[in-house]
């Protein structure tokens, strides 16, 4: 079973909105999202997009109630200064815990922290620089099955 | 379908953002921004400065600073250490020996650092401004100025040769001194009336500090009509970065440095 559907989440950059996909053949399910930056994207007029990978697993599956852990990799860009060559990435490393609710239409949630890194060009080095912190995830999304 | 293109130019159009914020200094609020969650780093540290200073754009940058009890200037917003760090009491009160083991309670652990021990290499061509806080809330009584003072010029601050300073007074019993010792000042106001009694006042002030709620965009060129320099504060959402760009200050004091970078470049 495929699941596909839209989601909308929030991180340290920005609310983020796209679309999911989910492969539901075995008790781990890979899926793939591909999202945009609402602040930056809609009101700030600079596209700022995030993909992300990762697998869900269900510790509860149950006919309309599923809950487990999950794993998830994104990876955005964003160019800050116009004028300049440089580009800012961030690479994220999550983990978490989701829950998803319904059948042929099913909401899930989940929430995941992990390390989140950004490469900068620094002007006082000349060259890439990285900060890291701990970032987080809180996603809502709604998918169908197929 | 013609107009449907119209239509979509249009709206593209609409959407593109004017190239009229140049000249306008960008500086990041605290370094990076005050409570600033897309910020790696907490406000007021050293990674902070660091981090906001080698951004491409950034003009420079506003930080807060309090005097020890042993006569150190350290960097910290608030009054009380105990809501972010794992030290209490208040920076006044405190000596270095205390004051060194402090540290934000965030995931870096950022410690508090002093004015003289930042890397004054990133100020380079850069302004800084220094927010001033003169009274002690843990003792409700007023910091010595004059304390202050010769410290800022003991670690080079009055007159630095590579980069620009200037202090942010919120006590108009301190502009004299701090101008006497030859030190560029600009004072928080927030109203237009108490602009017209501090120029009247005070006429060697570099500028005024203001909220970008407070004055309008008629306001702002009224003081920089009177060759003084104005900067706005309290601008975080795209939309307030855009409502204080368009009012044309000599700059702004951001609580997103990467939002009004965007908006500039």
């Amino acid at each position: 079973m495929n699941r596909a559907g839209l989601q909308v989440s929030m991180n340290r950059m920005d609310f983020q909105f796209g679309a999911n996909y989910s492969y539901h053949k075995y008790a781990i399910k890979p899926f793939a999202v591909v999202e945009f930056g609402i602040n930056r994207t809609l009101f700030q007029n600079r596209f700022f997009p995030r993909v992300s990978v990762g697998a869900d697993y269900s510790l509860v599956k149950g006919s309309s109630v599923q809950f487990g852990p999950l794993i998830c990799y994104s990876y955005s860009i964003l160019k800050v200064n116009k004028s300049s060559s440089h580009v800012n990435s961030y690479n994220e490393v999550y983990g978490g815990l989701y829950v998803c609710l319904g059948g042929k239409v099913q909401f899930k949630t989940a929430l995941l922290t992990g390390w989140q890194n950004e490469r900068y060009f620094s002007t006082y080095t000349g060259k890439m620089n990285g900060a890291n912190t701990i970032g987080f995830s809180i996603n809502f999304g709604v998918n169908y099955a197929f | 379908m013609r107009f449907k293109l119209i239509f979509l130019i249009g709206l593209i159009s609409a959407c593109s953002k004017s190239k009229s914020y140049e000249g306008i200094e960008i500086l990041g609020h605290a370094a990076t921004g005050l409570e600033n969650i897309n910020s790696p780093y907490h406000d007021n540290t050293r990674e902070a400065v660091e981090y906001a200073l080698s951004m491409e754009g950034c003009d420079g940058i506003e930080i807060d600073v309090q005097l020890s009890a042993d006569g150190e200037l350290w960097l910290f917003h608030n009054t009380n250490l105990e809501l972010e760090t794992n030290t209490s009491g208040c920076v006044p009160n405190l000596n270095f020996s205390d004051l060194n083991q402090t540290h934000y309670t965030t995931f870096g652990k950022e410690k508090l650092v002093r004015l003289r021990d930042l890397d004054t290499s990133y100020f380079k061509g850069k302004k800084i401004l220094l927010d001033i806080r003169h009274y002690n809330e843990c003792a409700s009584q007023f910091v010595d100025q004059n304390a202050m003072i010769s410290h800022l010029q003991e670690i080079g601050f009055s007159n630095p040769a590579s980069f620009e300073v200037s202090c942010i007074l919120g006590n108009p019993n301190w502009i004299d001194d701090f101008q006497n010792a030859g030190l560029s000042v600009l004072y928080s106001i927030y109203s237009a009336e108490e602009f017209n009694l501090y120029q009247s006042n005070y006429p060697n002030l570099e500028g005024f500090v203001v909220k970008n709620n407070d004055f309008s965009e008629a306001d702002i060129t009224e003081v920089k009509a009177n060759n003084k320099k104005v900067y706005i504060f309290e601008i975080r959402s795209p939309k307030g970065i855009r409502s204080a760009l368009r009012k044309h200050p000599t700059g702004v004091l951001t609580d997103d440095l990467r939002a009004t970078l965007i908006e500039q470049y």
